[in-house]
């Protein structure tokens, strides 16, 4: 009885110890666990960019990619390519550039050529390569070539009969020029029927997934119903996908979406089939290949990581699946849809607006001549991402108020801004001339601002009477730190006729979502950004994840999604440190938790660093069984076995008494 | 005359059961004891684990070392211990399981990279065995 008084006594005490321990945990590690993405490098999947276009009337410069197909003109629109060439080279050494063949300023096909020529094969294997030298030749500049291949398009002829006299001409032809361009240190890329994938480095799968087709732009309905069998006919889909995964050739295989800009999201499509086929790389343009020059359409596909499973082609169905150390990606081409495993923010100034509208206000002062449609920020690499559209008759600027410390008692802070002290401000004007950052020299009420800044990355676009403004904010500029996430605010005000009109006030920022590095972007720019997983093993018994985070991440943490192909796991490791198993996929501090899928395990890993860590996943035991765990044997095999067991020992009891009670076979005779 | 299955078929079946049970049986339970070794004592059999072979990735920073159970029930290796000389470098906790007459590779993260010099590594198994190889890594 007095045991249980005691107790009873204790538990209240027990239970405040318990929420102590819980409040002094959580306060350890108040701020949450900075996501992480994965990086290029660790499947190295190729980003291609086709572009058939004057190199220098692109962004190319502006973007990062592995492979480059251009016009490879020898006329007088080499001049608008070589500078660009030399700049790409310069920027990333490792850029494989492929040129089109081409006779002066005319492109050069295959089958055209080979037609040209009358089909005679010496006359048109002498043509060809009389191209290939001069391209080699109009290419070389100060003794650096500054292409690594050529581009054969047109490996088609048109004939499937493969004893056709015509089709072996050609297809010897086709032979013989390739090894000649090989013979001149240069790599291949074949551009044709699937029959001659295999003479170049790089085979294209054109028309992939997203199509164009009668001048529209759609998904391949037909993707998952080819049947063809003869290698020399053109064929999509899943047929020429059976034909390289026989012949061992997806790794060589390079597709080429079409998707224009209204039309994005059929592209996402193929980036993500191309990565469950498991394609060596990936390109989309629309149809004419920017041949009219302008800049290349960049799209919000991101790396998914390791295969950890085979693709599953459900024909009947129309999707795909795979599953990647990042998660499970399914393309569904019957309902359309996509699942990937992340949900990252994107933008892109001079481009489309955020994927997610993050700016939180508290109220709005509305205008008499202006009126805010939508806003949205989000963090990058670059700075502050801001994205305003509005409305208003006579507008003369943007200005975008910055209160740094969030205290409302320092910086500028007139009455009219209702309790707001801005230390910085961004001047955008309505006629996109000019934007600016300011910071505040008064002494408070006065308008007395210094230029910091002129060089404001920002873009305007103006119809009618609607605005739209992108702009970054740097997060420090000349020494000055400009904003602060989670304690900075902003007060966002169209300025009309020199007077602020419609704003929105105390918008603190917090928790900008943070944008990740699609497959376009240079990563080094988000190496003090964001945790990225930069190399990945998965072996037979064990998953090395080798992770980097920067040094400025408030919690320490860094939350890493690791997808590994066992049942079960038995530890995770930091640096040979085992962390602690959680039982719920949020908590605080270091430690994993393990979401069990049917052929997979998905590991959430949260490790407190500033420097690089690998990340040990090792794998469980496969089941568990009786007493213990087992790997030769599973449980439903044990289980099933036990329950054969116990049905047939009846039986044998019964068969045992039947021998027992029967007569001897003389008796039973008589 | 009563109707039913004769002696002779009723033996038959009975000894197709017992044959049936007893495979099931012995299935079932070698996955509790393990493959039979007549080469060693029921005691020297149990655990008994030996490095074949060790290996580092200095470019990863791994330590992998291949094991091979000798015994004759499984072992699930969960340390392992470098040393340069007498002095401890690291001590890294693994995982990994091995069935017996198994190969397996035991990898380990270091946080310091190996430089060259003579190394030896020491793996343990929750079971109690352990075993040790010397390494050299050249320059």
């Amino acid at each position: 009885m007095r045991k249980s008084q005691a107790m009873k006594a204790a538990l209240p005490a027990l239970l405040a110890l318990t929420l102590a321990f819980t409040a002094f945990t959580s306060t350890c590690y108040g701020e949450d666990p900075m996501p992480s993405v994965y990086s290029k490098k660790v499947s190295g999947f190729k980003t291609v960019v086709f572009y058939y276009g004057w190199l220098d009337t692109s962004n190319l410069e502006d973007l990062c990619f592995d492979v480059l197909v251009f016009s490879g003109a020898t006329g007088s629109a080499k001049q608008h390519m070589i500078p660009v060439l030399n700049n790409l080279r310069s920027k990333n050494p490792r850029l494989e550039v492929y040129a089109y063949l081409h006779d002066g300023d005319s492109p050069v096909g295959m089958r055209s050529s080979f037609n040209d020529n009358g089909s005679d094969t010496d006359i048109w294997v002498d043509y060809v390569t009389r191209v290939i030298d001069e391209l080699v030749e109009n290419y070389t500049s100060g003794g650096n070539r500054l292409i690594d291949g050529v581009f054969l398009d047109e490996c088609d002829l048109g004939v499937t009969d493969p004893s056709d006299p015509r089709l072996q001409n050609f297809s010897n032809g086709l032979n013989q020029i390739v090894d000649y361009a090989r013979s001149k240190g240069l790599k291949v890329f074949i551009n044709g029927v699937r029959a001659y994938a295999s003479l170049g480095d790089y085979y294209l799968w054109e028309s992939f997934v997203a199509i164009c087709q009668d001048s529209s732009y759609q998904l391949d309905a037909q993707f998952f119903s080819t049947s063809s069998t003869n290698p020399y006919e053109w064929t999509n889909g899943i047929a020429k996908y059976n034909y390289l995964r026989q012949n061992s050739l997806l790794g060589k295989t390079i597709a080429l979406s079409y998707a224009d800009e209204e039309h994005v999201e059929n592209a996402k499509y193929g980036y993500y089939m191309a990565r469950i086929l498991g394609l060596a790389g990936w390109a989309f343009s629309p149809k004419l290949v920017y041949a009219q020059g302008g800049d290349v359409i960049r799209l919000d596909v991101y790396e998914v990581g390791v295969p950890i499973s085979s693709p599953i082609l459900n024909y009947a169905g129309k999707n795909a699946t795979r599953t990647f150390t990042s998660g499970e990606v399914v393309v569904d081409l019957a309902a359309p849809s996509l699942k990937i495993p992340f949900q990252y923010v994107y933008y892109e100034i001079e481009g489309r607006p955020p994927s997610q509208s993050a700016l939180t206000s508290d109220d709005v002062k509305p205008g008499a001549n202006s009126n805010i449609v939508s806003y949205a920020y989000a963090s990058t690499p670059k700075g502050l991402y801001v994205y305003l559209k509005a409305t208003g008759t006579s507008v003369t600027c943007f200005h975008i108020y910055i209160n740094y410390d969030g205290d409302n008692s320092t910086g500028y802070g007139p009455s009219w801004l209702e309790d707001f002290g801005a230390e910085y401000m961004v001047e955008a004007m309505s006629d996109g001339s000019f934007a600016g950052l300011y910071k505040y020299t008064g002494s408070g009420v006065d308008w007395s601002w210094a230029l910091l800044s002129s060089n404001i990355s920002f873009n305007l676009t103006s119809t009618g009477s609607t605005y739209e403004l992108e702009l970054i904010i740097p997060a420090s500029v000349q020494g000055n730190d400009i904003y602060e996430e989670k304690s900075s605010k902003l007060n966002i005000a169209v300025n009309v006729n020199w007077n602020d009109d419609f704003y929105l006030r105390h918008n603190k920022l917090i928790e900008p979502k943070p944008t990740a590095p699609t497959i376009y972007d240079e990563e080094d720019l988000f190496a003090n950004y964001i945790a990225r997983v930069t190399e990945m093993l998965v072996e037979k018994s064990y998953a090395a994840a080798f992770t980097d985070a920067p040094s400025t991440i408030a919690s320490g943490l860094a939350n890493y999604t690791i997808c590994v192909p066992y049942p079960s796991i038995s530890k995770v490791t930091k640096f040979g440190s085992a962390l602690q198993k959680m039982d719920t996929p949020t908590f605080s501090g270091e430690g994993y938790y393990v979401e069990p899928h049917d052929n997979f395990s998905k590991v959430t890993v949260v490790v407190k660093h500033s420097s690089p860590v690998t990340i040990m996943v090792y794998k469980g035991p496969s089941t568990v069984g009786f007493g213990g765990v087992f790997e030769p044997i599973s449980l439903a095999h044990q289980i099933t076995m036990s329950a054969l067991i116990f049905m047939l020992m009846p039986l044998s009891i019964a068969l045992i008494r039947r021998l027992l009670k029967s007569p001897p076979p003389l008796q039973r005779r008589s | 005359m009563k109707r039913g299955i004769s002696i002779i078929i009723a033996l038959l079946l009975l000894m197709l059961l017992a044959i049936a049970s007893s495979v099931i049986l012995y299935s079932f339970m070698m996955s509790f004891v393990g493959q039979p070794s007549f080469q060693k004592s029921a005691v020297q059999a149990q655990v008994n684990i030996a490095i074949e072979e060790v290996s580092y990735d200095s470019y990863h920073n791994l330590l992998s070392v291949y094991v091979r159970n000798l015994g004759s029930s499984a072992v699930t290796i969960d340390r392992m211990y470098v040393y340069k000389g007498a002095s401890l470098l690291e001590e890294l906790e693994v995982s990994a399981y091995i069935a017996p007459g198994e190969l397996c590779e035991v990898t380990g993260a270091l946080s310091t990279s190996l430089q060259a010099g003579k190394y030896s590594v020491r793996v343990v198994s929750v079971e109690g065995a352990q075993t040790a190889a010397s390494f050299y890594l050249r320059g």
